[in-house]
Parts: C-alpha cells; sequence; structure tokens
C-alpha cells in the first residue's frame, strides 16, 4: 500500500513538465514574491494615503464664521481626498491641495494654508503660485530669510510675474541684501518701465550708501510715473534736506501729507484670493481698504458680497451706505442708513449719517434732528457736535452755533474743522477778533490749508473795521490760499484782489480780480460775477474794497 | 523528520521573500518620508480618514492655563466713561519706597499718579495740567535736582491726524507731590514716545523723540543746551515711529537709539552713536507686509547672554474696519548677533498682540514673556488679551492663557509691586471699540505663583 501510495505520488510530481519540475522553487517564490510585492504595495499606498490625510487640516473642529465657507472648505477637502485616489498621489493632488490652501488663505486659516501648500509644491512642482503663496503667508508673519528660496523658485518658473520680483528685491533689501535687492528691482524695472515701487526701492538702496543725487534721480522719476506716490515725496524731503533746501523739503513734505494713502503694489494672484473669501468682517476690512485705497469699485463687490452672506447685519450697511455717500449716490445710502437702525435702532453712527444726507440735502431742521438723536447713544462725539454747529450756522442760528461747536472743541480741543467752523461762527456774530483769533490758532497748526488762509485774508483786507485790516498781511494769506488748486478757485482769486488792493497794489488787485471774474464766469457763478464786477470798478479807481 | 538541505534553503529563500522585501520596501519609504517604521505602520494600518481636531487660533492661543494671578483694579474706577490708557509705567515716583504707577489717560487728556501709600494702597491723583492725548510717560530727572521728573509724548490726538499737535511735555517736579508742565518742543507731528538718555556724551540728559505724525511723521534727538533749551536734530523722515528705546545696544559705551518705524515701512532702525551725538541709520529688520502692525519693543537681555536683544510685538490693526485680529499678528525677537546683525525668530502668534514684556514669572531663572492684546476679536468670549509663553530655558516657548477679561488691554508693565519677591502685572485698557462689556482702567495682577492651583506640572 505505502509502495502504491508512493508511487501515486511521484506519478503526480513526475506529470508535471520537467522544467518545472526542476525550478518549482524558484517560481514558487517568484509568484510569492509577486503577491508581496503587490501586498506591501498595497499596504505601503495605505500608508501614504493616510500619511497624507494626516498631513491635511482637520476642518471638524475649525470654527468657520459663515455656512457658505464651511460648505466650500468642505467640497474642496473632498475634491483633494478623491485625487488620492490608491494613495499614490499625481499633480491632481498637488493642484486640489493647493486650491484648499487659497481658501484657507483667503479666509485667514493660515496654518492650514501652509500645510497645504507644502503638499502643493510636493505634486505640482511646476505651479509657481504654491510657492508664491507660501512665501507670501510666512512674509506676512515676518519672515524674510526662508521666504528667499520660496521666491527664488517662484521666479524660475514665473520669470514675468513682477509682483514676486518686487517682493524678493524688498526681502533682501529688509535683510540688508543690497546687490540682491538692487539687481531684483532692476530687473521689476525691465518689465515695468518707470514702476515707482522698484524705483523707490533703488531710491533707499541709494540713501543707504549717501549716494543723494542717484537717490534724487530715482525718486523723481517714480513721481513722474505717480505724482499721488507718498513715499517717494517723503524720501525726495530728505535728498533737500541733505542738500539744504529747505524750502524744497517742505514742500516735498506737504506733497506727502497731500497724498493719497500708500498702496500697495497690484499683485494679481493675491487680489485673486479675495474672490475666495467668506468672512463678513474680513470682507468689510477689504472694503475699508479699498475706500483708503480710492478703488471705489473694488470695495462695493467686497460689502456687496458681505451683504449676501451676512444680511442681518447692521455693520454690513453701514458701510455699504457710507461707500454710497461718498460716491454721492445719496438715495441708496439713505437706504442702507434707515437699514441699520432698523437692525441696531442705538447706531449712532447711522444717525449722524443720515444727518449729513439730510444736510447736504438743505433739509437743516432734519438733519438737526438726527445729530440729536446720534448724541443720544453716544453724547461725546465732537464730529456730531462740528456738524450741528455747522447746521447751525447754515440755519444762521449762530449763537446756537457757537454754543455746539464749542462742545465739539471741548471735547477735542484740536478738531481743527471744528474751531475753524467757530471762526466762522464767531465772525457771523460780529466777533470779528475772536474769529481772527481761531483763524490765527488753526494756521499755526495747519499753515497751509487753503480755507481758513482764504478767511483770514479777506477779514484782513476788507473788514469795516480799520483796526482789523492789514494787507500786507492780508497778501500773504491770500497768496498761501491760492496755491496749487486755489489759483483755479474765483473766491481766493477774489479774497487775493482784494488783499493787494488793501496793500495798494492795485494793478495787481485788478489782473488778479479780471481772473476770478473770468472763473467765476465759466463756473456760471453769477452772484460773484456780479460782486467781483463791483470791486473791480474799485480797484480801477484805486480804491480799496471794505464791507 | 530529516530535513533536506535543500528544503532548509528553499524555507530561508521563502523567508527572505516574506520579511526582506515588505521591510526593505518599507524601511525605503520611512527613510524618504522621514518617518519611524513604527509611525509608518501605525499609518498603514489605521483607518484613513480618522480625523483629531484642530482648533483656529484666530483668537485663542492654545496652551495650558496656569492660575496664578490675583487681579485687583487700582486708580480711579472705570465708572461711566470707556477709558482710554495709553501708557503706564511703575516707578517709585516719591521714592519712598513703595512703586507706583504713573498712568496716560488719554481719554482725561491727564497725566496721573497712582500712588501706593501706605503698602497694597493705592490712590491716583492728576499731576501737572492737561496734556492732549499723552501717549507715553517716563520718569526721569531731567533737570538733574534729585527728584523723578516726567517725560510725556503728546500725540495731540491719538487717531489719525497730520496737524502739527503734538509736543515734548515735561512734568517737571517740584517736590510735595507737585508737578509743573513745561513745553520743550510744541506744534510738531504727533509724538509717541520720548526717551531720556545723555546722547552727547556731555553730562546731561537728552532726548530721542518719536513722532508718529499720520503721512508726515519722523525720528529726532532733542540736544539739552541746558536752561530748558533743546536744539532738534533730525535723523529720519518716515512716517509711524511709535518707540524710540534708548540703550547701548551694541556695547560700545555710548548710548544709542533703537526705532520701531510702522506704517507702510514696518522697520527697525538702530541709530548708532559715534559717542558724541552722530548718529549712522542702520535697519536692522524690515517685514514686508505692509500691513504688519508693529506695535511696541522694548530692548532687553533676553536669551541672557549678555548683550541686548529686542522683544518685538505685532498687533495694531486700527487703519481698517472692523478693527480686530489679523492672523499674522504675534510676538518675535530679534537675537543680537554682534555687529549690528540681529537674528529674526517668531515666539507665537497672538490675535492683536501690542506688547510684550520680559520677566521671569516663575522664578526658574529664565526671562518667560508676558503679552498682552488690544486688538483680539473681543464679541468672542474666549479670545485672550493677556497670555503668557514660557521660556524652557532653551529659548523655546510654550503659550499658556492668562486672560480673557477685561478685554483691550493696550500696556503692561511688570515689577514686584508688593515686595514678596515675585513679579506682578499692571495693565491698561484702551476701549476705544465696541464691545464694552468687559472694562478696565488700571489692572494690578498680583503673582500667586506658590499658591497656584494644584494638578499643573512644575516645571524643571
Amino acid at each position: 500500500m505505502k509502495n502504491v501510495a508512493k508511487r501515486k505520488k511521484r506519478t503526480v510530481f513526475e506529470s508535471v513538465s520537467p522544467l518545472i519540475r526542476r525550478f518549482w522553487l524558484p517560481l514558487v517564490l517568484a509568484v510569492l514574491t509577486i503577491l508581496i510585492v503587490v501586498g506591501t504595495r498595497g499596504v505601503m499606498d495605505r500608508a501614504r494615503r493616510n500619511t497624507l490625510v494626516e498631513r491635511l487640516p482637520k476642518i471638524s473642529e475649525l470654527s468657520f464664521n459663515t455656512e457658505v465657507l464651511k460648505k466650500n472648505v468642505a467640497q474642496a477637502n473632498e475634491a483633494l481626498r478623491r485625487t488620492l485616489g490608491g494613495g499614490n498621489p499625481k499633480r491632481a493632488f498637488g493642484q486640489k491641495a493647493g486650491q484648499l490652501g487659497e481658501l484657507y488663505q483667503a479666509n485667514h486659516f493660515y496654518d492650514q494654508a501652509v500645510s497645504c501648500y507644502q503638499m502643493a509644491m510636493e505634486f505640482d512642482k511646476e505651479n509657481p503660485r504654491w510657492t508664491y503663496y507660501l512665501a507670501f503667508v510666512k512674509q506676512e508673519k515676518g519672515e524674510n530669510e526662508s521666504v528667499l528660496n520660496l521666491l527664488e523658485t517662484t521666479i524660475a518658473l514665473a520669470p514675468r510675474y513682477a509682483p514676486a520680483i518686487l517682493k524678493l528685491a524688498d526681502s533682501h533689501f529688509k535683510t540688508g541684501k543690497t546687490h540682491e535687492a538692487k539687481a531684483y528691482y532692476k530687473r521689476r524695472l525691465n518689465l515695468l518701465p518707470g514702476d515707482p515701487y522698484a524705483l523707490l526701492g533703488l531710491a533707499r538702496i541709494a540713501l543707504d550708501a549717501s549716494q543723494w543725487e542717484r537717490a534724487q534721480t530715482y525718486l523723481e522719476e517714480a513721481i513722474k510715473t505717480n505724482p499721488e506716490f507718498g513715499p517717494a515725496h517723503r524720501l525726495i524731503a530728505s535728498v533737500h534736506d541733505h542738500f539744504g533746501r529747505y524750502g524744497d523739503m517742505k514742500q516735498s513734505l506737504d506733497r506727502a501729507a497731500q497724498c493719497t494713502r500708500f498702496r500697495p503694489a497690484p499683485d494679481p494672484w493675491i487680489d485673486s484670493l479675495n474672490d475666495l473669501c467668506y468672512d463678513v468682517e474680513q470682507l468689510l476690512v477689504l472694503g475699508s481698504k479699498a475706500i483708503t485705497e480710492l478703488d471705489i469699485e473694488k470695495a462695493s463687490k467686497f460689502f456687496g458680497r458681505a451683504k449676501d452672506l451676512d444680511p442681518e447685519n447692521p455693520q454690513v450697511y453701514l458701510a455699504l451706505g457710507r461707500l454710497c455717500f461718498m460716491v454721492g449716490q445719496r438715495e441708496q445710502a439713505r437706504g442702507f442708513f434707515e437699514k441699520t437702525i432698523d437692525l441696531d435702532p442705538k447706531s449712532d453712527e447711522a444717525y449722524f449719517q443720515l444727518g449729513l444726507i439730510l444736510r447736504r440735502e438743505g433739509k437743516l431742521k432734519e438733519a438737526k434732528q438726527m445729530f440729536l438723536r446720534a448724541l443720544d447713544f453716544h453724547l461725546n462725539n465732537p464730529n456730531v457736535y462740528n456738524n450741528l454747529g455747522v447746521t447751525l450756522l447754515e440755519q444762521r442760528k449762530f449763537r446756537e452755533a457757537v454754543e455746539a461747536l464749542n462742545k465739539a472743541l471741548e471735547i477735542y480741543p484740536e478738531h481743527i474743522n471744528a474751531r475753524y467752523n467757530l471762526g466762522l461762527a464767531l465772525w457771523s456774530l460780529g466777533k470779528t477778533e475772536h474769529a481772527v483769533q481761531e483763524y490765527r490758532h488753526i494756521l499755526g497748526l495747519k499753515p497751509n490749508w487753503a480755507i481758513p488762509a482764504n478767511s483770514l485774508a479777506w477779514i484782513l483786507a476788507t473788514d469795516r473795521n480799520k483796526k482789523f485790516r492789514n494787507g500786507i498781511e492780508a497778501v500773504q494769506w491770500a497768496l498761501i490760499a491760492c496755491k496749487n488748486d486755489g489759483r483755479k478757485n474765483p473766491e481766493y482769486l477774489d479774497t487775493l484782489a482784494a488783499a493787494y488792493a488793501e496793500a495798494g497794489r492795485f494793478e495787481e488787485a485788478v489782473r488778479t480780480a479780471r481772473k476770478s471774474l473770468n472763473l467765476a464766469r465759466s463756473a456760471g457763478d453769477a452772484d460773484l460775477v456780479e460782486e467781483v464786477e463791483k470791486r473791480l470798478l474799485l480797484y480801477k479807481a484805486e480804491k480799496a474794497f471794505t464791507e | 523528520m530529516r530535513i533536506s538541505k535543500s528544503t532548509i534553503v528553499s524555507l530561508l529563500a521563502l523567508l527572505a521573500v516574506l520579511i526582506g522585501i515588505p521591510l526593505a520596501l518599507i524601511t525605503h519609504e520611512t527613510g524618504r518620508t522621514g518617518q519611524s517604521v513604527g509611525e509608518y505602520l501605525r499609518r498603514a494600518i489605521s483607518k484613513a480618514g480618522t480625523e483629531r481636531p484642530l482648533k483656529a487660533t484666530d483668537v485663542h492661543v492654545p496652551g495650558e492655563k496656569i492660575e496664578f494671578l490675583e487681579k485687583i483694579p487700582i486708580g480711579d474706577p472705570v465708572g461711566d466713561t470707556k477709558p482710554w490708557i495709553t501708557h503706564l509705567t511703575i516707578v517709585d515716583l516719591d521714592q519712598d519706597g513703595l512703586k507706583d504707577i504713573v498712568v496716560c489717560d488719554a481719554k482725561r487728556n491727564q497725566i496721573s499718579w497712582i500712588q501706593q501709600n501706605p503698602k497694597g494702597t493705592y490712590h491716583e491723583k492728576k499731576i501737572g495740567s492737561q496734556v492732549r492725548g499723552p501717549a507715553h510717560v517716563i520718569p526721569c530727572d531731567i533737570d538733574k535736582d534729585g527728584d523723578l521728573d516726567l517725560l510725556v509724548a503728546k500725540m495731540g490726538m491719538i487717531f489719525p491726524n497730520n496737524d502739527k499737535i503734538g509736543a515734548v511735555v515735561v512734568l517737571e517736579n517740584k517736590g510735595g507731590g507737585q508737578f509743573t508742565n513745561r513745553v520743550l518742543a510744541d506744534r510738531i507731528a504727533r509724538v509717541t514716545d520720548v526717551e531720556p538718555g545723555d546722547l552727547d556724551g556731555d553730562g546731561d540728559i537728552d532726548l530721542a523723540v518719536a513722532q508718529f505724525g499720520y503721512d508726515d511723521g519722523e525720528i529726532r534727538w532733542l540736544e539739552n543746551k541746558g536752561n530748558w533749551q533743546f536744539d532738534s536734530h533730525n535723523l529720519l523722515n518716515l512716517s509711524g515711529t511709535i518707540h524710540t528705546p534708548v540703550c547701548d545696544i551694541d556695547g560700545d559705551g555710548d548710548l544709542d537709539i533703537v526705532a520701531l518705524v510702522s506704517q507702510e515701512w514696518e522697520e527697525i532702525y538702530v541709530f548708532e552713536n559715534n559717542g558724541k551725538g552722530k548718529f549712522k541709520p542702520n535697519m536692522i529688520y524690515g517685514s514686508t507686509n505692509e500691513d504688519f502692525g508693529s506695535s511696541g519693543i522694548s530692548v532687553v537681555d533676553l536669551d541672557l547672554d549678555g548683550d541686548l536683544d529686542i522683544l518685538y510685538t505685532n498687533g495694531d490693526a486700527f487703519d481698517y474696519i472692523p478693527p480686530g485680529p489679523r492672523p499674522w499678528h504675534g510676538v518675535q525677537w530679534l537675537e543680537n548677533r554682534g555687529g549690528l546683525k540681529f537674528e529674526y525668530h517668531r515666539i507665537g502668534d497672538f490675535p492683536g498682540a501690542y506688547f510684550a514684556n520680559a520677566v521671569d514669572v516663575d522664578k526658574d531663572g529664565d526671562l518667560d514673556i508676558v503679552v498682552v492684546s488690544a486688538f483680539n476679536k473681543w464679541d468672542d468670549p474666549g479670545a485672550q488679551s493677556m497670555i503668557w509663553f514660557e521660556n524652557n530655558g532653551k529659548m523655546g516657548f510654550t503659550p499658556h492663557d492668562l486672560a480673557s477679561d477685561p478685554t483691550h488691554l493696550l500696556v503692561l508693565d511688570t515689577a514686584d509691586m508688593d515686595g514678596d519677591g515675585w513679579v506682578d502685572f499692571v495693565t491698561g485698557g484702551m476701549h476705544a471699540y465696541p464691545p464694552f462689556d468687559r472694562m478696565s482702567r488700571v489692572l494690578l495682577w498680583r503673582n500667586r505663583w506658590p499658591e497656584r492651583k494644584a494638578g499643573v506640572k512644575e516645571k524643571k
């Protein structure tokens, strides 16, 4: 039996081909190897997938301000996970990680954005945005050194993206690497000839090296490209100071103060992130920023989105109202302020703004009511008192106006507008001496302010009381009022003509009165034309005008 | 049973395949990804998608809370007003051995003195006449008559303004608690800091002056010519200077000026003194974030290596409406590497971080950092107004929660107020925007570290 079995077994083994018989062991090992490699790869894929999943931000306990944001993050997160597939992620995974990063960055979840961008850079190596965004987040937190490599990679991938070049140049400059900074500022200039930001950087490098003339050239070029570029005016003042040109220095500083607030250089990639912002407060900040940059369209877009996201938020309507009022859309502004009051009946700001609209429309009685209502909710607001004072001035209730304006100044003695209005009210009450005092006080603080300079010049040139008249000083103040845009103002020129006449300079008085007359005619200001014509006759007769 | 040699070879080969291949692959993968084998295997067998909660860091800095502070309001109560304490300094003003506090109150437009007398009892009184928009006060015997005068930076108006409404004011100590205002420089761009020091080496006290302005600020120093006369020297024409501490930062024996310039510049300068009042400007740090929100610096040997480092907060957020936290707000220090080279180190994020002070909170021999916030998201009750970063002795910092109530803390000073050997804190509240439900004016935070709540691990 045993032999039979042995024979049978041998028979089975012997029945397979001799080749297999000879290589059975390597064959089994090969099959096993394949199975093990496949199995191990499966395990590895799973490990790799889980590693990536662990690196992904956990959204379960992030606190999102709006449902829309929560939904969008969840969708982007899901789309990203789908690309993980077998655990061997490809470029699509990198792209989706980057897109999720954008969403996080746009909504101020910076740590989460950083994780996403790091993965995006790993799997979507050719996309310059991910390195740029990562660099941007890091530099926003004050890092410089670690940002340099990222920006260099960005520029290698997108050699013509000028914002990255500027950022790298600035980073080099702020870490003391002026040679590298200079090279990148010049590279940006090659892309954008006359770019004020690059020229400012080059000027700062020149100033550091005490190359004053070179700095001046750069700054003048920057101003040529953008006359509203405040930092260039400010720095050129330092150059004038160095060369002892104090008049020019003062002029440059004045010019800097008149410029609009500093606007960072345009950066389309960063700006595009704002479209992904679903946080109402942040949208309000973005809108407010756009207003300071005088970009009304952008501001309107941000506030509009904030309204869509949170239609019951009074702050949103207040912001929209202010914006509409600013651009002269009074009806819409009124609607928004009324809506603000519906949602927040104690909004002193909304009542105040409504008061401003009504005053602008000449509805002085109603405006006054609104200002008083605003004071009910915020008793010590000097701006409200100032506007109440102006309204009362316009109602010719001078004593009440003085009272309100004094209240504004009691709260804020440096409220220069309130002080000017007080001067006007006092003058209207015949208290010329006090009015002159107020104007002099203001001009001591702000010597180039045209409005009080003109008012003071008028009193000094034309007051019926001789003791207040001083032609020479009147000319000085009138000339200040007529500086820059003031020379196109027929009223200021009228004052200057009166001042010349009071100073006995009748030829100049006649010439200036004619200019005023021409401007008043072009503006269609019939009253002023009539008055200046009368005064012109006096000047021709070598007589000064008095009130 | 006899096992043939070929079977043993076969089994070994099998074993090599079964163990060797996965091991080789996994070792390669762990080497590539920088993980340990254990960590790798845990990930391999764990279920994908298991998520651990992560908190958003917008208002609350994570970190264990250690209860060791006793909060005591001192000076005048909050009352009906919304306090605007813009600065305060701990000083023994009457030199009676007890620490007092001098306060800039921008709501009352007044400098006041919270006098400690007797020990543990505080009374507030106005000193000098009104100063509009006081932003900074520092004691100094400027006339060298043996008592402490007060140097005051007058902004004129706290909120943005380009008018020349700033001034440098001295409250001259006349003795007996009486102070007289003296204006040293007037009608200049809004002044945010005045710091004393003999800058030209002639033995008297000169002043470093920060003029924030709005668009037209500058940094200057005032040379003391005697008899209350000062000559002004311009150092830099940039707007937005907040602080100008005077110190020997390059260790060459004379006093230099460190200046923090905010606005669109966001830079820190050292004006290196040649000992005779000739200064060379050096930018030692700059952020390329134009909206960084620089809010304060203090000069301190943070790593205790014998030179002065710079502790620096960025958390100002009043440029745009609504004011509030930004994700980049936080605390950092600039390590002095010698030769006017400084290395940037981020300590941690803290929304609205306004001022930081380095102090050994737990008396373990290293300097910890206490920070206050003026611009956190206050409608969230968890938003913190004060935290501390515990130093592990190797300049590694762990954040700890200290307080969410009161809100809007703008200023902080530290000293052992009660003489118990533990450093206490004094804070000031600046309630310029809502909510107004957790207000404070001046608060003393007594350090009760030895009695801190149990259950907290002892630090090494």
